[in-house]
């Protein structure tokens, strides 16, 4: 237990300091799915999906989320996201480990998956919050 | 790979004596052994297939992955043919075996199953090491572990 708290608190630092506002990671599934699976919305609109571990729960997001940056605010249906993993996965299928781009003109999507730690992350921003980092 | 190649030329050698399609069952004991432990999110590092005569005429097979990687653990068409099933057949035995653990979600399982009237399957599964291991095992081979189909 306290090693995932501690693992949820540099989470937060971490996606603190890049400030995305959707981030996904997925790390050391089982043949079943995880053991932990969590989403997490935090009160400055960022939204974590968590898996870990070996279990029986897929990785799958338990509803949609609300993306703002600066005036802008957007929401993100529980679909689209599901696309956007899908999209995801399918990229690393290709042998594409690391990557980004663009769904429907309003999110950018930048992800990588490390083959030795079996651990894949991927972040959401709305694309004018991509542009101002430099992301695009 | 050189264990695959040497497993290839031995089955040319002697495939003649084994392939009987309209056999209900080959007369030596066999079994086929799937191991699929700590593989990643899109499949395995290492895949390898082994197949080896029992000296009676029919065939073992082994199928290991292992470690997280980017190839799926999966028979080859002609391998599948060697070990008395099909393609279609292993991949229903690996759909039951699936089933079987995860109606049952205990973290450590081991069980067993006859499929299709002929085969034994014994399947083996830790949920915290990550690793799967299931025996699909004909007539004859069964009869060395106590079971009479």
């Amino acid at each position: 237990m306290k090693k995932i708290t501690a693992f949820a608190i540099c989470l937060f630092i971490t996606a603190s300091c890049y400030s995305h506002e959707v981030y996904v990671t997925k790390s050391k599934g089982g043949l079943f799915g995880y053991k932990y699976v969590e989403q997490t919305s935090m009160n400055n609109g960022q939204v974590f999906l968590t898996c870990t571990d070996p279990g029986w729960t897929k990785c799958r997001y338990s509803s949609g989320a609300k993306i703002t940056y600066k005036d802008i605010s957007i929401d993100i249906s529980l679909e689209t996201l599901n696309i956007i993993d899908e999209t995801v996965i399918r990229n690393i299928t290709e042998s594409k480990l690391n990557g980004k781009f663009i769904f429907d003109n309003t999110f950018f999507v930048i992800y990588k998956y490390n083959l030795e730690t079996d651990k894949l992350e991927y972040s959401i921003y709305l694309i004018e919050e991509a542009n101002d980092k430099g992301l695009i | 790979m050189r264990t695959l190649i040497i497993s290839a030329i031995c089955l040319s050698t002697i495939k003649g004596f084994a392939i009987n399609p309209d056999a209900e069952l080959l007369s030596t004991p066999t079994y086929t052994t799937i191991t699929k432990s700590n593989g990643g999110l899109f499949g395995y590092k290492y895949v390898d297939a082994t197949i080896t005569s029992n000296g009676n005429g029919g065939f073992n097979a082994i199928l290991a992955c292992s470690d997280p990687g980017m190839t799926s653990c999966k028979w080859k068409n002609a391998q599948a043919f060697e070990t008395e099933l099909s393609n279609d057949e292993l991949n229903e035995v690996e759909i039951l075996v699936f089933e079987k653990i995860q109606n049952s979600r205990d973290e450590i399982q081991k069980g067993n199953f006859i499929y299709n009237n002929n085969f034994l399957v014994l399947y083996d599964y830790n949920l915290e090491e990550n690793k799967l291991e299931y025996k699909i095992l004909n007539r004859e081979e069964a009869k060395e572990y106590g079971f009479n189909i």
